[in-house]
């Protein structure tokens, strides 16, 4: 369960050119269920995104994870929850260009330890599922936006994450 | 050239190894001159100089001071170079000047003035392999500059992304280790590669003029294959090691900017 208390976000704070995407959000975002965020575009749905799966911090208010509040824990143990909590889905899928698509895929398990061999195991199952089994070695820059989106897709899901993340739900959902 | 010593008999001759080469003198062990006065005249080899000291003797012929009358149909008495020794070092100068006095069409050129033309000769190739050097390791410094100042939005976004799917700044920062020494491994391997190929194989093509004197004919430069641990720990040290070290920096700084932060600013 992620709780959200009060949490502003403000961009530049403190220059002049501060911007504030996010002021007082409360809310839950209950274990096992899909929550779905809608808006008008610069309403902030990407910017609590970012504060829900520990990729920044709120300038003010607080962000509880599972109960453990996340909102001052030093970068390492962000970066430990990101890990093995969450799974990213982007809107532009930011995938690494210089590398194919199964390293892609495997990119989140590396430093979890994960022998390479059950790495590549897992990945192949996730492109089977997703319907790109046979791209493993071809270069993320080559795939079709359907294909990109579908391998981002499998390297959120790599680590087997409790949450997972989708910016701009796509349209290959139900695949998942 | 006739030496006041250790002359050659006469009608025979001291020749430097390139002599021997190009004049082909080595089945028929002689020199044919056209003397002045037309005739032919054979001249038997009598010693050739080492190889050793080739740099100072390939284009040398050395020969008796008849012979050399002989062939260039100066008459006893006259010379084209005279040597004149100076009791008193001080006054070399001064004597050299009254001999350009007395004679205007002599040429008086003092051992120093000698030793300072060698010097500027030797200076020059100096210098010129010095640009030459200085070029390359202008190149490497904004070369390394380049990678130490910052990283591009496509090197950033990659971090970032990296970071958001859960990698640690050590991670990150290791990976860009391993990536910079790899690049500067490959660097420094392909230039030692490729300098061992043009000093031993191409047998330096690129310096070779500036640096094996300046005889008329060049003597063949043939280097005994050899490579100094000490020159390349040096280089190792001044090249590898830095790039490696300064091309993290820029990652470092983005690794430990929010992932949200790095991606939207890109």
């Amino acid at each position: 369960m992620i709780v959200l208390d009060g949490v502003t976000k403000t961009y530049n704070a403190g220059k002049s050119n501060a911007f504030t995407a996010l002021e007082g959000i409360s809310g839950t975002i209950e274990a096992g269920r899909m929550t779905v965020i809608t808006g008008p575009s610069g309403s902030g749905k990407s910017t609590l995104l970012s504060l829900i799966g520990c990729m920044s911090r709120p300038t003010s208010g607080r962000v509880f994870f599972e109960g453990r509040e996340i909102t001052s824990l030093p970068e390492r143990f962000l970066a430990e929850i990101r890990r093995r909590e969450f799974g990213f889905v982007f809107q532009d899928y930011n995938l690494i260009r210089g590398l194919g698509v199964l390293e892609n895929v495997m990119l989140p398990g590396f430093p979890l330890g994960i022998p390479r061999r059950e790495l590549k195991t897992r990945a192949g199952t996730l492109l089977e599922m997703l319907e790109i089994r046979g791209l493993e070695s071809r270069n993320v820059t080559l795939l079709s936006g359907g294909e990109q989106q579908r391998v981002a897709i499998a390297r959120a899901l790599i680590n087997d994450p409790r949450v997972l993340i989708a910016h701009e739900l796509p349209p290959t959902w139900t695949l998942v | 050239m006739v030496p006041p010593t250790d002359a050659p008999d006469d009608g025979r001759a001291k020749i430097g190894s390139e002599v021997s080469r190009t004049r082909d003198t080595g089945a028929r062990d002689e020199m044919v001159f056209q003397a002045a006065d037309g005739k032919v005249l054979t001249v038997p080899v009598a010693e050739r100089f080492e190889s050793a000291s080739a740099l100072a003797t390939a284009d040398l012929i050395v020969l008796s001071e008849t012979t050399f009358r002989r062939i260039t149909g100066i008459p006893e008495g006259f010379a084209t170079d005279l040597a004149v020794s100076v009791r008193n070092p001080a006054e070399t100068a001064t004597i050299a000047e009254k001999i350009s006095r007395r004679l205007p069409d002599c040429r008086s050129v003092t051992r120093t003035q000698m030793q300072s033309t060698y010097e500027t000769i030797f200076d020059w190739r100096s210098g010129y392999v010095l640009v030459i050097y200085s070029a390359a390791i202008l190149a490497f410094l904004i070369f390394t500059l380049d990678k130490a100042t910052g990283l591009s939005a496509e090197e950033r976004g990659e971090i970032a992304v990296l970071k958001a799917v859960g990698w640690d700044t050590a991670d990150v920062l290791l990976l860009k280790f391993w990536e910079g020494a790899a690049v500067s491994l490959a660097a420094f391997g392909i230039g030692v590669i490729g300098a061992y190929l043009h000093v031993f194989q191409a047998v330096v093509p690129l310096f070779a003029h500036a640096l094996k004197g300046w005889s008329v004919l060049y003597p063949p430069l043939r280097l005994a294959p050899a490579v100094s641990a000490y020159q390349l720990a040096v280089i190792f040290a001044f090249t590898v090691m830095p790039y490696t070290l300064i091309t993290i920096v820029p990652a470092w700084h983005t690794a430990v900017t929010d992932p949200d932060t790095v991606l939207r600013n890109g």
